[in-house]
């Protein structure tokens, strides 16, 4: 299998914070889904793929490259979406369009002009009159207009309304069909990665909690939620977490099926991203 | 690399209009005081400096610095660009200069005097030496700091020069105009050295820096 991004044994410490060990594979063709709450080191992670910060140890490799030998190549195939417009607010998408087309070898001014239409930007308007959607957008036809093989997005779609949302999700799964382009997408919004994501990877405190293929955690991860009796008889291998809420607990299974043959007194729902997280971040672990 | 330069020069683009007014309301001023307006190559370098400050301020405010470390240049880049822009504020504002020179002496029906392509030229070499200095400390410190510890750094030669010129005075030492003025033609030189020195102290502290 090739893989676009590779990451093994990140560290990176920092006072009061530390990336402990984080290794990750994302094939190519796919997404995947850097999902945790603010503070888990999900920017510092992508930051640390860019080489934008010093790592105290691990490897990373880039569609099979190293950032440390090979920056100015790599670049070129990498596109790159952060949560805040980082243009001087007086350009206009023209003169960020020429800033790129001297930057880029493989800069595409038609596709960057089709993205433009397609978004509605108006070329001659400085930045400064645009909203955070439009600014965002303008950031996303940059990365998508110099034929980059793989799209890192960090919180690339916090702060943009749902209508938004779904047009640039189609846009994502549009450039990942030919199987040869990949995306890392960092979110807290979890219903975009329910609908785009391959794959998702937990992030909290600085450690990866869990990285598997969506669909298994969408369609075999379950919600068990019971009395105190029967929580009281659950094996504890069947437990990845659990919440005690007023009147039952509500427990996270790795096998949602297994888990309603096992124990019939509880109710098993599907569980999704959001109650797989919020588990995992306000639950406890037995 | 001609990206970052080509963003440095739309932003200063966008100021131009305030920038020249200011330069033509002070050259005028100052012309109709002094005479030939042989100072205004030096005022001009002074605006024109402030720009490499605006520019590095900027960056900040809005996170270019980050941002354009995904492009594909090298940290070194980036510095060499910012090199490249400090090269060319300084040769406009000289050329600026010279021009509303000629324009109020034109007005005034004064003649050119030789000294103002003299101090042009030394004009020139101030505003690479300016910001020669003035670029690894904003990449150091960031531009706040660095115009505090800049102001600092100015005020030692001309403390030096003032205090040599009593010792000198005191000591009834007279040093020759015309050894000034030969000194003041390696003014280049020196800017073009310390250009260089700066570099390369700009680029290692640049690749160090984190985002």
């Amino acid at each position: 299998m090739e893989y676009a991004l590779q990451i093994e044994h990140l560290k990176k410490t920092y006072p009061g914070f530390s990336l402990k060990d984080i290794s990750l594979q994302l094939p190519k063709g796919n997404i995947m889904g850097l999902i945790g709450e603010n503070g888990a080191g999900k920017s510092t992670t992508i930051k640390a793929i860019l080489d934008l910060i010093q790592k105290d140890g691990g490897e990373i490799k880039i569609l099979g490259r190293s950032m440390e030998t090979d920056r100015k190549t790599l670049n070129e195939e990498i596109g790159v979406v952060f949560d805040t417009i980082n243009f001087n607010e007086t350009l206009t998408p023209k003169q960020v369009g020429k800033i790129c087309g001297n930057s880029y070898r493989n800069w595409d001014i038609e596709q960057y002009k089709a993205y433009l239409e397609k978004f509605r930007l108006p070329e001659g308007k400085q930045l400064k009159t645009f909203s955070k959607g439009m600014q965002v957008k303008l950031c996303i036809a940059v990365a998508l207009s110099h034929h980059a093989k793989i799209l890192l997005l960090d919180e690339a779609t916090s702060g943009l309304d749902p209508v938004m949302r779904d047009e640039i999700l189609d846009i994502f799964l549009e450039f990942v069909q030919d199987e040869e382009h990949s995306i890392l997408v960092s979110s807290h919004i979890t219903s975009d990665l329910e609908k785009v994501a391959d794959y998702i990877a937990f992030l909290k405190d600085g450690q990866i909690l869990l990285s598997e293929p969506k669909d298994r955690l969408i369609y075999q991860y379950g919600i068990l939620r019971c009395k105190n009796g029967v929580f009281e008889q659950m094996d504890r291998g069947d437990i990845l977490a659990y919440r005690k809420m007023d009147y039952q607990y509500e427990v996270l299974v790795a096998d949602k099926k297994a888990a309603e043959k096992k124990y019939r007194d509880a109710v098993v729902d599907t569980a999704t991203l959001e109650e797989i997280m919020l588990l995992y971040i306000k639950g406890e672990f037995r | 690399m001609k990206g970052f330069i080509l963003n440095d020069l739309y932003h200063i683009s966008n100021m131009i209009k305030q920038t020249l007014l200011i330069v033509v309301v002070w050259g005028f001023a100052f012309a109709n005081g002094s005479g030939s307006g042989a100072y205004m190559p030096m005022f001009t370098i002074l605006f024109c400096m402030m720009g490499m400050a605006t520019v590095f301020a900027t960056d900040e405010k809005c996170g270019w610095m980050k941002y354009a470390m995904i492009f594909p240049v090298s940290k070194r880049d980036y510095v060499l660009a910012k090199y490249i822009v400090n090269f060319i504020f300084a040769l406009s504002g000289c050329l600026t200069g010279i021009v509303l020179t000629v324009l109020v002496n034109q007005v005034r029906e004064v003649a050119m005097k030789e000294s103002m392509y003299l101090r042009s030229l030394i004009a020139v070499g101030i505003g690479m030496i300016f910001g020669s200095v003035f670029i690894p400390l904003m990449i150091k410190y960031g531009t706040e700091k660095a115009r505090i510890i800049l102001l600092g750094i100015v005020m030692i030669p001309v403390l030096l020069g003032y205090f040599l010129q009593r010792l000198l005075e005191d000591m009834r030492i007279e040093i020759a105009v015309d050894l000034l003025e030969r000194g003041v033609y390696l003014l280049p030189a020196a800017a073009i050295l310390l250009t260089v020195v700066t570099y390369v102290i700009s680029a290692r502290i640049f690749e160090r820096r984190e985002f």
